[in-house]
């Protein structure tokens, strides 16, 4: 099980664009991938509608924990996703 | 009888015809069919999915040709949600669960909408309407019937309650003159793809279906959000005008926007922006700027109560890099001083704020500031390949080769700051300065060895050299751009630049004065940095002066014994 912790840096935080990227990103991967917020609401990161429905906001810090096969693979290339953010 | 209304201009201009009223009949409730096996109902459901997503993949094929990569973003999302298991795997589950593949669909579908109205944030809660959409094309996919749409014969303004992107997108652009709905605020999709379009649209008009009839006159102004139905005579009148007038605009700015910038004999000269928000962006592009050559960074730290952070100013340099792709972009470090309300930044309250401790004196002092900054503008101009070459980093108010020396330290410090931290950052970029101070001006020689790139402040230049406040009414006339001490600094900047190989701009309000710049391109510049509005007419003037009568009337001037010779002399020159 890996975690990483992580910022939202895009002006939009995790709204329709970025969460439809973010999405795309987890997709890839085999392993199961859940996004929470501070407050403690979750979502499958493969989702898209859950992961707007989350509402998060630029400023907001989220909790990616990723459990599977291709664990490490998949909290590397997220957590490259997340240090892209805002270059979009 | 002529009805008035107001809503929110979405897409700008101004759009006069016949209206295309549209009232689509609402399809039977989908729950009435009865369930088949599940493996029937799952079968179906599977198949309208793949007839959707080819259909979707269609329309952002078609929206990405027409229209743009954010438009075409659009129906890419729809794509997502088609597949999210939040959606679709509820679907399927109630599927297996025995009910109708259309009951199924209905009942995620508005799940998920109801979810995402809920939400406080006003952009999700309008995603709702996407969902919506997709779970609208699943049924009509089951119930193999065509989506309802507006059918446009000949030019109209369509008035709707409200239009998907579907329907938007589907409309023949050429027959569309305009669009009204009832629903929909600026961050719609209508309002988004007709942006794109560049139709006149207005949204949030209440009750406009009702009042209109199909084949009534319609107006509608884009900006303002005014609607006229069934306009009166004069007032139809009124309307045309602004109408004709809004389009000799555009089509005389449009024209010049997109002419290059030469001088009549042929010599190319470079037209850029000053801009002081990432919002400026656009508008300096559409007067035909060709990069910004000054970007303002104070908005950054004004009216708040403590500094910005790195990663608020890396977003907001990234936006205007991005959003000037494939053109240069400089950007100014902070320039503020006493004179400024920033208790934050610890600036004093001096007698002499002009002359006192601002701009890069504060900064070299202020290295928690300075280097916020400047990890930030690292950040931003590691883009993509090539990207660093367009971006130029720019440090006020310099008066010594020591400033210079000092601020370059600090931009090595930040780089290796955001190397430990392994942060993606620009590797060598631009480092050029203001000239803006007599001092500058004077060793501009010497000070051109330093950087890579002069740019002239003729404001500040003036006013340090003149000894004189413009914003004083008992001296703001002693205040001219045109003084010949000014005029030979300017020269000696450009000379001191083109010496040592360097590039040059002016970017003070001389730039944009139209009637000056024979007098700037005489001196020897060629490239200019001025508000966007001013771009047109100094491109016009530009095209009118050959390099020869540029330099005769710069000897001249700076023969002149004060500003008011100088002015007679381009007086003369316009009127030739």
């Amino acid at each position: 099980m890996k975690q990483i912790r992580v910022v939202l840096k895009d002006k939009a935080g995790l709204h329709a664009r970025p969460a439809a990227a973010f999405v795309q990103a987890a997709a890839q991967f085999k392993s199961r991938i859940t996004i929470a917020t501070e407050a403690g609401k979750e979502a499958d990161a493969k989702s898209i509608l859950s992961v707007m429905g989350l509402g998060a906001r630029q400023g907001d810090t989220v909790t990616i924990a990723i459990q599977g096969d291709d664990e490490e693979q998949a909290a590397a290339a997220l957590e490259a996703f997340f240090a892209q953010q805002g270059g979009e | 009888m002529q009805r008035e209304f107001r809503g929110l201009g979405a897409s700008s201009g101004i759009a006069l015809g016949p209206a295309l009223v549209w009232r689509p009949v609402q399809p039977a409730s989908a729950a009435v069919r009865a369930a088949g096996s599940p493996e029937e109902e799952t079968a179906r459901l599977q198949a309208a999915r793949q007839a959707a997503e080819e259909e979707l993949a269609e329309l952002r094929d078609r929206a990405e040709r027409e229209m743009g990569g954010e438009e075409a973003a659009i129906f890419s999302a729809h794509l997502l949600m088609l597949s999210d298991p939040a959606l679709m795997g509820e679907a399927e589950e109630l599927v297996r669960q025995g009910l109708s593949a259309e009951a199924a669909v209905e009942q995620a579908t508005e799940r998920q909408a109801a979810l995402l109205a809920a939400l406080p944030d006003a952009y999700l809660a309008e995603r709702a309407a996407d969902v919506r959409d997709v779970g609208g094309r699943l049924l009509a996919h089951l119930q193999d019937r065509r989506r309802p749409e507006p059918r446009l014969e000949q030019p109209a303004v369509v008035v709707a309650r409200d239009l998907t992107p579907s329907q938007t997108a589907r409309l023949p652009k050429d027959l569309l003159l305009g669009i009204v709905t009832e629903a929909g605020g600026p961050t719609s999709h209508v309002a988004i793809m007709a942006r794109a379009l560049g139709i006149p649209v207005v949204v949030g008009v209440p009750g406009i279906v009702d009042a209109t009839n199909s084949g009534d006159v319609v107006a509608l102004d884009g900006d303002t959000g005014e609607v006229a139905v069934r306009p009166a005579d004069e007032e139809l009148a009124r309307w045309r005008r602004r109408q004709e007038l809004l389009e000799a605009d555009r089509r005389r700015l449009a024209g010049l926007a997109s002419r290059p910038a030469v001088t009549a004999d042929g010599h190319p000269v470079s037209l850029l922006a000053n801009i002081s928000t990432p919002a400026d962006v656009a508008r300096a592009l559409e007067m035909g700027a060709q990069g910004v050559g000054l970007f303002r960074t104070e908005f950054l730290y004004m009216d708040r109560d403590d500094a910005p952070g790195e990663d608020e100013q890396y977003l907001a340099y990234r936006e205007v890099i991005e959003r000037c792709a494939p053109h240069p972009v400089t950007i100014r470090t902070l320039d503020v001083g006493g004179d400024k309300q920033l208790p934050y930044l610890g600036l004093k309250r001096e007698m002499n704020p002009f002359l006192g401790w601002r701009a890069l004196r504060y900064c070299l002092d202020a290295p928690d500031v300075f280097r916020t900054q400047l990890r930030a503008l690292l950040r931003a101009a590691a883009g993509g390949p090539g990207e660093a070459a367009r971006v130029g980093i720019m440090f006020p108010f310099v008066v010594s080769l020591e400033e210079i020396r000092r601020a370059k330290a600090q931009v090595e410090l930040a780089r290796r700051e955001l190397e430990a931290r392994g942060a993606p950052h620009a590797g060598p970029v631009k480092i050029g300065i203001m000239v803006e101070t007599p001092a500058a001006a004077l060793m501009a020689e010497r000070l051109a060895r330093e950087v890579d790139f002069f740019s002239i402040g003729s404001n500040d230049l003036t006013q340090y050299t003149l000894a004189a406040d413009r914003h004083n009414e008992h001296v703001a006339q002693i205040f001219d751009e045109l003084h010949p001490a000014v005029l030979r600094l300017i020269e000696a900047t450009i000379r001191a630049a083109d010496r040592a190989g360097i590039e040059v701009s002016l970017c003070g309000e001389l730039a944009g004065d139209a009637r000056a710049a024979p007098l700037l391109l005489g001196l020897g510049l060629r490239k200019f940095s001025a508000a966007a509005p001013s771009l047109p007419r100094l491109k016009e003037k530009i095209s009118a002066t050959t390099l020869e009568e540029a330099r005769g009337l710069a000897r001249r001037a700076l023969q002149a014994a004060s500003a008011e010779e100088v002015r007679a002399l381009l007086s003369g020159h316009d009127g030739e």
